[in-house]
């Protein structure tokens, strides 16, 4: 599977590819973005990655915008996109959802809870 | 409400170290305005002239706004922010940059005061956490005046960090 990973933090990057892995997710494609801007250009000039995991405090376009900002250009539509933040309040978890976000994780996270929220959305997501 | 502080804040950052690093720490107070250069804060020798460079310190802060207002630092020496980078990113401490150093701090500033945050009932923790900046050097003990201070140093596997939160 290829994912693309949007975070500021190099660090929290590897940390988030790591734990894919070791939830036991197959990753044949790392792509990797520093914020949101950087993601879209990613999405343009890359085949659609099967999934996304992205944060929402960013420098630059943050994690909202930019999942506004690729549904508006109908980039990867069908990537299910989850949030990975240390932001876990009620109305930011609302407004992720409404503007496409398919899952929510809380940092810090295991990656056993990467794998409870996650693959079950992909699988069902590749069945349909 | 100082010790329901301090039991947040290490519930906190045991958290955080026990799910990112799966390493267990132990706190104290630290005093106010601690010396944090790093021969005085970890009782070393005072360095002598030609003595090899001391340890860089990075010190991360994040700043807390809305209804609740205030910053969250952590500070820690070159050694402790290269364990815990090789930690996190499963990487050897040789390959370690201290950029990635700067980046681990940042991170780690983040969760802890997020971690925090999340213990408070629903309208404080709506409050908005900034990106965290990281300087080098160790400031954590700024003049900054908040109604609620405290300092706490965390130690584990031989190494420590000081983390101080305050807020109004």
């Amino acid at each position: 599977m290829r994912a693309l990973i949007v975070d500021d933090s190099p660090v929290m990057r590897k940390v988030v590819e790591r734990a894919l892995r070791h939830a036991g997710i197959e990753i044949s494609e790392v792509l990797q973005a520093g914020n949101g801007t950087e993601a879209l250009e990613v999405l343009r000039n890359n085949p659609a990655p099967d999934f996304i995991l992205s944060d929402i405090s960013m420098p630059g376009m943050d994690g909202l915008q930019f999942l506004e900002q690729r549904r508006t250009e109908n980039l990867a539509p069908d990537a299910p996109v989850f949030m990975i933040t240390t932001e876990s309040s009620a109305p930011l978890v609302l407004r992720a959802i409404a503007a496409g976000a398919r899952g929510y994780i809380c940092k810090p996270f295991t990656p056993e809870q990467i794998r409870i929220r996650i693959v079950p959305l992909l699988v069902r997501s590749l069945a349909s | 409400m100082h010790e329901d502080l301090i039991r947040q804040l290490d519930e906190a950052v045991t958290e955080v170290f026990a799910v990112m690093l799966n390493l267990a720490c132990t706190s104290e107070p630290a005093p106010p305005q601690a010396p944090t250069v790093p021969h005085l804060q970890s009782g070393l020798p005072e360095p002598k002239v030609g003595d090899p460079t001391p340890d860089q310190y990075f010190t991360a802060s994040v700043l807390f706004s809305g209804p609740l207002e205030g910053r969250c630092c952590i500070e820690m020496g070159e050694r402790t922010a290269t364990e815990l980078t090789s930690n996190m990113m499963g990487m050897s401490p040789c390959e370690i940059s201290p950029d990635l150093c700067a980046d681990t701090a940042g991170e780690l500033c983040n969760m802890i005061a997020g971690c925090w945050k999340k213990r408070h009932p629903e309208d404080l923790a709506a409050s908005h956490l900034s990106c965290p900046t990281v300087n080098l050097g160790a400031c954590c003990h700024a003049t900054d005046a908040f109604r609620e201070d405290v300092t706490l140093l965390y130690r584990f596997d031989g190494h420590e960090l000081t983390l101080r939160l305050a807020f109004n």
